[in-house]
């Protein structure tokens, strides 16, 4: 279903106020966010900052790019600031060939930083740490904007691409364009822009979009294309992970990144913690407490090799089941299915989200009143009952596995040179073990409620 | 059809020229981020260029009966989390002052919010939280119910000196035989790192200035070619 065939919704994005009046609510929301980590309340309970932050926005972000793509990286705050900080001093030099080949490697680096800091440095618990994190985030994003052309941050630096990426091709939105329309093109108007609007401001030739990792549904090309070859349509949740043309190497390891960190985070809230902070610190012959930044960045690792290790042991078996071995088709097989572990991630990463949106974003409006002197009491309860949280949890982790399951079984005849069946046991075997990683945080924090 | 009306002026590559930021338009932009960054950084000036802490007089004395004491307190008009205050508790019995036998004043801690409450976080000075008190706070004497202990200072003068680590208001509760003096300390937040912000401002200053540089530069080679 092409939605640009619904006339409001052409019209509203061909506007000009698309994404413009987004962006201006983004930006507001995020300088009061920024002010109010940097000058608010120490207590993350009552900062404005804080509570929108980490429990609202945060959780709800990889839900959006499931129903509507990209469609945040579009009126993102700092997509804003890049636009104007071009316009003021923009030097627009070209993207470094560096950046252009190693970019979803940076990404993939940045988030595991970001997840690192969270954890063994409380960014996520501190309000001044959270605000000098978005005060580097934003000179980064200046300084991108001002010498580099279009969004050369949103496309090759942003952290929030590690997942993006991944999560809208398991998405419900895809924009691409109809092929003959395009056909013999001489102005390549979606690249390039027009002097009213600007090109695609993540690089992208919009008859070359063949996956929905990249566009962030900014409507330019909607706006510049003179043959009204563009499309939006509404699309089966996931069809694009099995039928995904060219597989890269990248997404699988970021796929397989997002599923460690978001098993760390939850392993993380449990109180068996301790001991493994403890014994982890014995082996390594440090003071889990006096050095816990180190302790945490050993576990780290060992969480995100984890679902490393099992992809390259899933392949491997894919491949001597199938009778011959090599590292071509090891990396082909790796890559490929490496996209069946996105919807458990995804589904991961949720309900770790969920737990947070549903409990203790009830602190956001205690927070706001919080700023202006008012403090109407307590502001602890969950919106729902933990035992429903818990089993809304189980219900979205079983949802993503099973969707996992099943692209994996879709990718399978395509793995390897043997019978689909061996080539997706191996891969069923692992993405079982990740949901059961998965569930048994969920279930014991609920046999402590 | 959709037909394409803007009239891009194009460069010989096809690419369209599109309008740049020049002059009043580019100083515009660096105004609104100057203005951006101002909002955003002017009330870090206010906290920076507040005075200290002045002393402020509690004057709130606990009577109860004929024999007793009267308490009175002083304390800084802001106490800051993670910085260390001072109180200073006059004890008086008669209108004279009573140093002889008080052997320990017992503040009492209180919480305004449970996360203060729930907070277990070790920190230098007293853990305002409900799990167990750090080693490195001044260890109680007998009788105390909680570990800030009081220095003598003079005739009557009791000096009490903690070191908050959660933020919010907190209830110091005195009792010298039957007498009471409670005291509601608001608990600031620390202000942000000054050298971070002054850091990031002299950043993000150097980088679009850098960009103003290399921009002019750009557009005189492209004026003269």
């Amino acid at each position: 279903m092409n939605l640009l065939a619904i006339p409001w919704i052409k019209a509203a994005l061909r506007s000009r106020l698309y994404p413009v009046v987004f962006q201006w609510i983004t930006a507001t929301v995020f300088v009061m966010v920024l002010v109010s980590t940097l000058f608010g309340p120490n207590n993350a309970g009552q900062n404005f900052g804080m509570a929108l932050a980490w429990t609202v926005w945060w959780p709800l972000l990889p839900l959006s790019f499931v129903l509507l793509g990209r469609f945040w990286c579009a009126i993102c705050p700092f997509a804003w600031v890049t636009d104007w900080v071009q316009k003021a001093v923009g030097v627009r030099l070209s993207v470094p060939l560096m950046l252009r080949r190693y970019g979803p490697w940076m990404i993939a680096g940045s988030f595991i930083l970001l997840g690192y800091l969270d954890e063994a440095w409380g960014f996520n618990s501190d309000t001044r740490k959270t605000g000098y994190l978005l005060l580097a985030v934003l000179a980064t994003v200046i300084f991108f904007g001002a010498f580099f052309e279009r969004r050369t941050f949103c496309r090759y630096v942003c952290f929030i691409g590690a997942f993006a990426a991944n999560y809208s091709r398991a998405g419900t939105l895809e924009l691409r364009v109809a092929p003959d329309r395009c056909r013999d093109c001489p102005t390549q108007d979606c690249y390039r822009g027009t002097a009213c609007v600007p090109g695609c401001p993540v690089f992208l030739l919009a008859p070359n979009v063949t996956d929905s990792g990249t566009c962030e549904l900014c409507a330019n090309c909607v706006k510049n294309c003179p043959r009204d070859a563009i499309r939006i349509s509404i699309r089966k949740p996931a069809a694009e992970l099995w039928s995904i043309r060219q597989p890269h190497l990248c997404d699988a390891v970021l796929a397989a990144v997002v599923a460690g960190v978001v098993l760390i985070e939850q392993f993380a809230m449990l109180p068996g913690w301790n001991r493994l902070i403890v014994a982890t610190g014995a082996m390594l012959h440090l003071d889990p407490y006096v050095s816990y930044p180190f302790v945490y960045a050993a576990l780290l690792a060992m969480f995100i090799a984890a679902p490393l290790v099992g992809l390259v042991l899933a392949s491997l078996g894919s491949q001597a089941l199938g009778g011959s071995v090599s590292l071509a088709e090891l990396k082909r097989t790796f890559s490929l299915s490496g996209y069946a572990v996105i919807p458990l991630a995804l589904a991961g990463h949720l309900a770790h989200g969920l737990d947070r949106l549903l409990t203790w974003s009830r602190t956001v409006p205690f927070a706001l009143a919080a700023m202006v002197g008012w403090f109407p009491g307590n502001n602890r309860a969950a919106w729902l009952p933990w035992p429903a949280v818990f089993w809304i949890e189980v219900a979205v982790l079983a949802l993503g596995a099973a969707v996992s399951l099943y692209v994996g079984f879709r990718l399978a005849p395509r793995q390897a040179r043997c019978a689909p069946w061996a080539a997706y046991a191996p891969h069923c075997l692992l993405l079982l073990f990740l949901l059961a990683a998965n569930l048994y945080p969920v279930v014991t924090m609920m046999r402590q409620f | 059809m959709f037909k394409n009306t803007c009239g891009a002026r194009r460069s010989s590559d096809g690419t369209p020229i599109l309008p740049l930021a020049r002059d009043g338009r580019a100083l515009r932009g660096i105004v609104a981020i100057g203005l951006s960054l101002a909002g955003i950084l002017a009330p870090a000036a206010i906290v920076i260029a507040a005075p200290s802490a002045p002393v402020r007089g509690i004057e709130s004395e606990a009577r109860r009966g004929a024999s007793a004491y009267q308490l009175a307190a002083h304390l800084p008009a802001s106490i800051r989390k993670g910085e260390p205050a001072s109180l200073i508790l006059h004890v008086q019995k008669s209108g004279r002052p009573v140093d002889d036998v008080i052997a320990c004043l017992a503040p009492v801690p209180a919480f305004a919010s449970e996360e203060d409450a729930a907070d277990t976080t070790p920190a230098i000075g007293i853990d305002l939280g409900a799990g167990a008190e750090p080693a490195s706070a001044p260890a109680p004497e007998p009788g105390c119910v909680m570990a800030i202990a009081a220095v003598r200072t003079a005739p009557g003068v009791y000096q009490f000196t903690w070191e908050p680590d959660t933020a919010g208001r907190v209830n110091l509760q005195f009792s010298v035989g039957d007498s009471q003096l409670n005291v509601a300390v608001n608990v600031g937040s620390a202000p942000p790192n000054p050298a971070i912000l002054i850091a990031f401002v002299l950043l993000v200053g150097a980088i679009l200035s850098v960009a103003v540089r290399m921009r002019r530069t750009q557009e005189r080679q492209g004026g003269s070619t």
